[in-house]
């Protein structure tokens, strides 16, 4: 399966569930997968309204401004094992529980 | 597109638990949702980007409050219409007034093509209507398949299982056809966007 075709199907909410956590981690990390993400969200919204048809400057001064802003500190990361043990639904009803 | 709100949560979780980059996706997924919304209220372009900035900087600090009660982007939206409001009382003035569309509950519901034209510089317009006009002949020339596939995810915001099911074909088929139909764009626009293939934004 294409690195790429797994990032689409994740963004539409509709990934391989045991693919999943690879696929965020490398939207995450890896900047081909990023400019994918950009450019694929950017093509959903042209296609839904010609006004939102036009690149933002917003996304690059907000990554600007996040350099001085401290990380969350959250509770400690969510291990794969534990990730892969709750799924993902459970997980996101634990966000909505949190 | 109900199905989306997990991978928004998703994203969420990671920027409580001290992920920034997960935080940059999100802005640069909702980035011109939140300029549209906030273009309502306000008339100066480069006033709606500083006010779209900083709701968003506003989002992320205010992020671990958010309990996942309402979908991210309806959370994202009211911050966004606060502070364009508050950037407005700040300086004494009035919010445009809302002639034609009135802002709905979440945001959504604009047709707001006229407003573009209406707020911004020719070049920016000039640059918006390349994209649009760049995406519409990328997608006419799409094999019908794919295009359709495409359109069924985007515009009427069907899961890939309902997708499948119009389409009479496997689920793994509707996904590859999406991502086919989103990289034949994708390529079309780059040169637009000024970005080589691989190139960060």
């Amino acid at each position: 399966m294409n690195a790429h075709e797994e990032l689409s199907a994740w963004m539409d909410g509709q990934a391989t569930e045991s693919r999943a956590e690879h696929t965020v981690k490398k939207i995450l990390q890896d900047p081909e997968s990023r400019a994918r993400w950009n450019e694929y969200h950017l093509i959903g919204d042209a296609m839904r309204s010609a006004a939102l048809a036009r690149k933002s400057n917003v996304a690059d001064a907000v990554a600007q401004a996040l350099e001085s802003e401290p990380n969350h500190l959250g509770a400690a990361a969510i291990t794969s094992e534990h990730r892969s043990a709750v799924g993902r639904r459970k997980l996101s009803r634990m966000v909505s529980g949190l | 597109m109900s199905d989306q709100r997990e991978t928004d949560a998703e994203l969420v979780l990671r920027v409580q638990q001290g992920d920034k980059r997960a935080f940059e996706l999100l802005v640069a997924k909702y980035q011109r949702r939140v300029e549209r919304l906030i273009s309502r209220l306000i008339r100066d372009p480069a006033e709606v980007e500083d006010v779209a900035q900083e709701a968003f900087i506003k989002a992320y600090r205010a992020l671990p409050q958010f309990r996942g009660e309402s979908a991210f982007y309806t959370w994202l939206y009211r911050i966004a219409v606060n502070t364009a409001k508050n950037s407005l009382v700040s300086q004494g003035r009035r919010p445009r007034p809302l002639a034609d569309a009135p802002i709905e509950q979440d945001g959504e519901s604009f047709d707001a093509a006229d407003v573009v034209e209406d707020i911004n510089t020719p070049d920016a317009v000039l640059h918006s209507r390349q994209v649009a006009e760049t995406v519409n002949a990328a997608i006419d020339a799409l094999p019908p398949d794919l295009r359709t596939a495409l359109t069924l995810r985007e515009i009427e915001g069907l899961t890939y299982e309902e997708i499948a099911e119009a389409m009479d074909c496997p689920i793994g088929t509707v996904r590859s056809r999406i991502f086919r139909a989103r990289e034949a764009i994708a390529e079309r626009l780059r040169p637009l966007l000024g970005t080589a293939e691989g190139k960060r934004w």
